[in-house]
């Protein structure tokens, strides 16, 4: 189950957004399984944290392509399953960005300088129906404007999510999540490749190093990811708080 | 009470490093006051450099010694190994070749495969049918995925390595983290106690430097327990011919060449040639008996195969390496352990050479003498299993030999009856009737477990009676469910692994995880 940015890439037909070439464009607002939505795992970063760990559980997920770790809110039990996806909304005070930002993307250009890109094979784009990216003169509209800040959001986010997950590794902070019975009883979850934070490891930290996690304030997120997995219960369908 | 608190490991090498290494990590975990290790190294005299492959085993030694498994593969340009091929040993006719791989057969703590495959419950090869990794190394797979943690293993691997980068690799460790006292200086002489013992040995550059127990690492050459203690030497040499070898290294032709998953072994008129693919380099060499080959015809069979395998045959050198199957009488006497080169050596055919070393300062560590009393004992023990271990080795290698059909002297020599040891005869007498299992092998710690006697069995075509009571229809379906499932698993993982090469360039740039 990947939970990585690049392999949607990999088979999708992106550009870089382009006013002359892409003026027509419009794109659809709104949620739902119609625009991909209908996923067990969405990628977070670090910054994200605080306001997503009260809504999902939080897992640390390996990508296929690069084994490097990356954050990722647990939505669902299987493929195809989101349970804060009702119909056409999200059943949380949180979206996480990487939702958002859809069907936008940045790709690099050159070294460290980032360009506004699209997923064209996004069924949020189309020619007649949403919100206008650019108006008639050529302008960025509302809606371009409000991408850009959500790419920039994601953008920043990088350093201190990898700053982070490296710190949590090398303290050996990571395992392979235990998940038995976390889930309603009926409900197998069936979303693999899973890591949490080990409590005992965690506990059992020390002097120097303990001290430097917390002064980066990795401390205060290693707690946040534990705390997170209270969620676990709302992928059960039977959980009916809304 | 002399409590035991110093040890002195002398010559360095993948020998006196593992053993350093191991023994320190061990001491290190359980004793509040751990033992001064330390390690004299000449300055002079250069590491032979032998065994470029490992066992499975190495991947928990390393993990023990506290190794990132990225930073070894990355800094010994080593690769991983998934077994052996073993071609042209059977007959040396087109398309001989058999794997003995790492993965043990399928069910094979409670199904003996073999017996299920001589009932012609499956086709085609033993190794193919009863383990998926003949197919990896057809395909060219890795044994594992960059989203596997270090150390784990989706299919079994052993290592293929660079032995001097690993000396050097395992010397930083050690003195960096483990705390191994280094010291380089040559080795003059040695202080005896009154008892006999070891009380310390005399460097021309450091001094004097005394311990309570040493290990000899000093190759070949066994300054400690051959020279100092006359320790004598069993040569198995009526049994394996080989004596001799020549080394070669040979580059790729491109920086994205292809890695071969396993060790290559292929048969020659009087030996074999290893061929062994590192990161940065393949690692060849010919293994052949002095006896019925001369040096130059050697060298020429060698260039050869070189020279088929594309690389420029004549403008690489070639190191020549001279030795003598067998083993020390004793490798543990009064308070001195040899380790290594210094206890015996065999040919590299089954990549048993570092294994030794291993196993070796694993049973040390484990059972490190607390007392100079306790030393006495211990050493009993350690020499029994050794000499059982050694004689293991020897019978699995020369099994290669005598099953082969091949005509040439130096084989038809290696099927004369008086070559054969008596162990391994009565073996063979009983695996005519039955495939080997279990129970055939009865020591807690066996070198090789009866999974490898099957794959080299069965791969040269040796014939055991088909079961003559049959199989019961019940584990007939027990069997087909086996070989079902191995198919099955076969596919999964050539569709879900990547290419060594490619695992490897991903493990450059990303590392592995440790979890």
């Amino acid at each position: 189950m990947a939970c990585n940015q690049s392999e949607g890439i990999s088979v999708s037909n992106i550009a870089i957004l382009d006013p002359a070439e892409h003026r027509g464009l419009r794109i659809r607002q709104g949620h739902g399984a119609q625009f991909g939505e209908d996923v067990p795992l969405v990628p977070l970063t670090a910054n994200e944290l605080r306001q997503a760990v009260v809504e999902f559980p939080v897992f640390l997920v390996k990508d296929p392509g690069t084994g490097q770790f990356g954050l990722c809110a647990l939505l669902g039990r299987s493929a195809g399953h989101n349970a804060f996806l009702r119909g056409d909304r999200w059943r949380t005070r949180y979206v996480p960005l990487h939702i958002r930002r859809q069907p936008f993307l940045v790709a690099e250009r050159a070294e460290g300088e980032g360009a506004v890109a699209i997923d064209l094979d996004s069924s949020r784009v189309s020619q007649n129906e949403g919100e206008r990216l650019f108006d008639d003169a050529g302008e960025g509209t509302a809606a371009l404007a409000r991408a850009r800040d959500l790419l920039v959001a994601i953008m920043q986010a990088a350093r201190p999510t990898a700053a982070f997950i490296t710190a949590l590794v090398e303290a050996r902070l990571i395992r392979p999540a235990e998940l038995a019975g976390a889930c309603s009883d009926d409900r197998v979850l069936d979303v693999a490749g899973l890591y949490e934070v080990d409590r005992t490891a965690l506990a059992s930290l020390r002097g120097e190093r303990l001290e430097q996690l917390h002064g980066a304030g990795h401390l205060f997120g290693a707690h946040l990811l534990i705390a997170s997995c209270g969620n676990l219960s709302r992928l059960s369908s039977d959980y009916q708080a809304d | 009470m002399e409590p035991v608190t110093r040890i002195v490991i002398v010559g360095g090498g993948t020998a006196g490093w593992l053993t350093a290494g191991t023994l320190a990590a061990a001491t290190r975990e359980s004793d509040e006051r751990p033992l001064e290790i330390t390690l004299v190294e000449s300055p002079n005299v250069p590491i032979i450099g032998v065994g470029e492959g490992t066992w499975p085993t190495m991947r928990r030694t390393l993990k023990r010694m506290g190794i990132r498994e990225t930073d070894f593969l990355n800094q010994c340009s080593a690769s991983f190994k998934q077994g052996a091929q073993f071609v042209g040993w059977v007959d040396g006719s087109q398309g001989d070749a058999y794997y003995h791989p790492l993965v043990l057969p399928q069910g094979y703590f409670e199904t003996n495969m073999a017996r299920q495959w001589l009932a012609g419950v499956s086709d085609g090869s033993f190794a193919a049918a009863v383990c998926p990794q003949e197919a990896l190394c057809e395909a060219g797979r890795a044994p594992k995925a960059i989203t596997t943690a270090e150390y784990d293993a989706v299919a079994n691997y052993a290592y293929h390595l660079d032995a001097g980068a690993f000396s050097r690799f395992l010397q930083e460790h050690c003195t960096r983290v483990l705390g191994v006292r280094h010291v380089a200086a040559d080795v003059t002489g040695i202080r005896s106690a009154e008892n006999g013992d070891i009380a310390a040995v005399l460097t021309m550059q450091a001094g004097e430097i005394s311990g309570d127990l040493f290990i000899d690492c000093t190759g070949f050459r066994a300054l400690l327990l051959g020279e100092h203690f006359g320790v004598g030497f069993i040569p198995w040499t009526q049994v394996l011919f080989a004596d001799r070898a020549l080394a070669v290294q040979v580059p790729y032709p491109a920086a994205d060449s292809p890695i071969l998953p396993h060790t290559l072994s292929t048969a020659q008129r009087a030996g074999w040639i290893w061929d062994i693919g590192l990161q940065s380099r393949r690692g060849v060499g010919h293994v052949y008996s002095s006896a019925h080959i001369d040096d130059d015809a050697a060298r020429a069979d060698l260039r050869a195969y070189v020279h088929s395998i594309g690389g420029d045959a004549e403008a690489l050198p070639m190191r020549k390496i001279e030795f003598q199957a067998g083993h020390r009488t004793r490798f543990w006497e009064r308070n001195c352990v040899a380790v290594g080169l210094s206890a015996g050596f065999l040919e590299p055919l089954e990549a048993s050479a570092i294994l030794l070393v291993e196993i070796a300062a694993q049973f040390i560590a484990e059972q490190m003498p607390a007392t100079r009393a306790a030393m006495d004992p211990v050493a009993r023990r350690y020499n029994t299993t050794f000499a059982y271990r050694w004689a293991r080795i020897i019978d699995f290698l020369k099994l290669h030999y005598l099953l082969s059909r091949r005509t040439e002297p130096f084989w038809a020599d290696n099927r004369r009856t008086e070559s054969i040891p008596e162990s391994l005869t009565e073996l063979l007498t009983l695996w005519r009737e039955q495939p080997p299992w279990h129970d055939d092998f009865d020591r807690a710690v066996e070198v090789f477990p009866a999974a490898s006697y099957q794959y080299v069995l069965y791969g040269m075509g040796f014939e055991t009676r088909v079961p003559p009571r049959g199989l019961s229809s019940q584990a007939r379906a027990h069997g087909e469910q086996l070989f079902m499932h191995n198919k099955q698993e076969a596919a999964a993982m050539i569709q879900r692994l990547p290419s060594t090469r490619d695992l490897l360039d991903r493990i450059a740039r990303y590392g592995l995880q440790p979890v």
